[in-house]
């Protein structure tokens, strides 16, 4: 069976699931994305995270003498509706091996997809310094630890030239169904931890991989290492490249620190 | 430390890790000088371009000596230096000055360049915000009454 384009998803999933994508589902997502925003800025844990950003950046820096975050509240994106139908496109058809079947975990649905898309609610901590990256990531392990909240990272290096820890935290929260009928999930929220240089990067190539990521595979250059005039290739090996400098300047620093210690 | 300097660091807006830190170099500090207590402090702090707090020193007053300990120690060693102060400021000078010295914003930037008859090369003294008050105070108290004429 030929797997429908982006264009024919909502007619598939109504065919599939009895669900019109574009009216029920629209208006609880809203209503409950916008229920969890609140939760969240609200929880004890995400107020102590952002208490905590000048004590994390003030102990960095008494480590290695440079100051590691600029010191501002954590914005949260709300991922929007159409976003949400892309993923669910993306993970239920083009990365679906099994297609007509579902997928390995199940198909997304409405009925499960505040539980199972990991960034309907994200925010990205920038930090100076490549080394950050772990710093950071490590002490948001133990706030979560501490707020028995469920904590996994990944320390993301694609061949696209994208570096980023991606951590997923884990908290109990109240939504709703599409019934309205109140239910407890545990609900993932991300936070993307990346340097400086790369937060640059990711915002001019964001959406370009947004566009190629929703085009089924046949029509995706596989071989962009070898078309230098193609926009990946310099796009993609920037990122490389700015990956590596960021080691270097640690390694800079790093000799400059040991140099003042003789 | 006293709970005068306790304030202090409150008021001037420290992070816990650094207001600990600081409560640490100010113990290795009074050993160096050998006093119990220090009349006067003062945390010589600048807030950077990028609007980060950057630390560099904490300095100690008494009535016959001024001293700092670096913030940032390197392989242990702490950069403790200290200087007689009676009589002993050859010059000092303001910089980075850009307010009217009465009424400090959180933006307001205060440096004192100070330079005693024995030092080899003259230390600066930096100051951001509500620290700048306590800069001029400090300076007023310890550097001008101590110019020798």
């Amino acid at each position: 069976m030929k797997k429908p384009a982006i264009e024919e998803y909502p007619n598939w999933f109504k065919e599939k699931f009895e669900v019109e994508l574009t009216i029920k589902p629209a208006s609880v997502y809203d209503y409950v994305i916008q229920k969890l925003n609140k939760d969240l800025e609200n929880s004890l844990f995400w107020k102590e995270l952002q208490k905590n950003l000048i004590d994390y950046t003030d102990e960095y820096y008494l480590l290695h003498g440079y100051p590691l975050l600029k010191i501002e509240n954590i914005p949260v994106f709300i991922k929007s509706y159409s976003s949400v139908i892309n993923k669910s496109f993306r993970k239920n058809i083009i990365l679906n091996e099994n297609f007509p079947e579902p997928p390995k975990n199940g198909w997304i649905t409405p009925n499960n997809w505040f539980e199972r898309i990991k960034d309907l609610l994200r925010t990205t901590i920038t930090v100076r310094y490549l080394d950050g990256v772990e710093f950071i990531s490590n002490k948001i392990k133990d706030l979560c630890e501490k707020h028995e909240f469920g904590f996994s990272v990944d320390f993301e290096a694609r061949e696209e030239g994208y570096y980023a820890a991606h951590i997923t935290i884990e908290g109990k929260f109240s939504i709703v169904d599409e019934n309205w009928n109140v239910k407890e999930i545990m609900f993932p929220i991300e936070i993307q931890v990346t340097t400086q240089l790369q937060e640059v990067i990711k915002a001019l190539l964001h959406k370009m991989y947004e566009e190629v990521r929703v085009l089924p595979s046949n029509e995706k250059n596989q071989k962009w290492q070898w078309d230098y005039k193609s926009q990946e290739f310099s796009s993609n090996y920037l990122g490389h490249i700015l990956h590596y400098v960021e080691g270097m300047i640690l390694e800079v620093r790093d000799k400059q620190k040991q140099n003042k210690t003789k | 430390m006293k709970a005068e300097f306790q304030n202090y660091l409150k008021d001037i807006g420290l992070s816990t890790v650094m207001a600990d830190t600081i409560n640490k170099k100010y113990l290795i500090l009074t050993q160096a000088a050998n006093v119990k207590d220090f009349d006067d402090i003062i945390v010589s702090e600048i807030i950077s371009k990028q609007g980060n707090r950057e630390y560099f020193s904490l300095w100690g007053f008494t009535p016959t000596l001024f001293c700092k300990i670096s913030i940032i120690a390197t392989a242990d060693v702490h950069d403790i230096v200290l200087f007689k102060l009676k009589n002993n400021i050859a010059r000092f000078s303001f910089s980075n000055l850009n307010y009217d010295l009465i009424n400090e914003t959180p933006q307001s930037t205060l440096d004192t360049l100070v330079r005693t008859f024995d030092m080899e090369v003259p230390y600066s003294i930096k100051s951001s915000g509500i620290n700048c008050s306590h800069l001029l105070s400090v300076t007023r108290k310890y550097f001008i009454s101590n110019i020798n004429t």
